[in-house]
């Protein structure tokens, strides 16, 4: 099944500008360098795994000057990830 | 943004407020107005004639140095918190120790009439200036 979504926010640029539409993957299980889409209290976000360990994973925004990530709300449970954006892997990952 | 993308529902990439807004200004400010205090209450003739005008300018002075001394607290805790970052700690190993020295610090010049804590506090405000500076290259 496929998410349709809106960026909105800066924190991912230069990967996904605001207001570029992104699509995702559900229920496909995220890997080191995957983009995201989690639901953290009550919004969805979309951040880049920097860690997975376990059943949690630690978030970073691109733009890391701009973005609220996992250094500020620290790992979130790996069931948090509602998503993982197509074409989000980084070609050095 | 046209209709059609309007309608797609948003994901957030998002930072909570405006954020990369931080400065050393204020921190040195108050540092520096506590050391002010320090100067004038030096310089106030002796209170042992009870005048009433120098008394009342003792209470301001001392007044004034409490609530820069805690402006100053309220700083540092902002940039320890929400400034400096996780890779900070890697370029300043020392930086959560300045940075708790720095607050206890304006805790001593609250309770004291002292010159060389003031001083103190102003060398590591000073220094956390400095750290601040630098993360910024």
């Amino acid at each position: 099944m496929l998410l349709f979504r809106r960026v909105e926010g800066e924190s991912m640029t230069p990967t996904y500008p605001q207001g570029k539409i992104v699509l995702a993957w559900r229920f496909s299980k995220p890997k080191k360098g995957d983009v995201v889409i989690v639901k953290h209290h009550r919004l969805e976000l979309i951040k880049r795994v920097d860690q997975l360990e376990g059943d949690k994973i630690f978030l970073l925004g691109d733009n890391p000057d701009e973005s609220t990530d996992s250094r500020h709300y620290g790992w979130l449970p790996l069931s948090s990830v509602l998503g993982v954006v197509i074409g989000g892997g980084r070609a050095s990952d | 943004m046209n209709l059609l993308s309007k309608l797609i529902k948003p994901v957030y990439a998002h930072c909570d407020v405006p954020c990369g807004i931080y400065e050393t200004d204020t921190m040195r400010h108050a540092a520096d107005t506590c050391l002010k205090m320090i100067e004038k209450i030096e310089a106030l003739p002796d209170n042992s004639g009870e005048k009433s005008a120098d008394h009342n300018n003792f209470i301001r002075m001392v007044m004034t140095k409490e609530k820069h001394a805690q402006l100053c607290k309220d700083q540092i805790y902002i940039l320890w918190s929400d400034f400096f970052k996780p890779e900070h700690l890697q370029k300043f190993p020392d930086l959560h120790d300045t940075m708790w020295q720095a607050a206890k610090q304006c805790g001593k010049v609250k309770q004291s009439i002292s010159r060389d804590e003031v001083q103190k506090l102003v060398d590591m405000v000073s220094k956390i200036a400095s750290m601040f500076e630098e993360a910024h290259h």
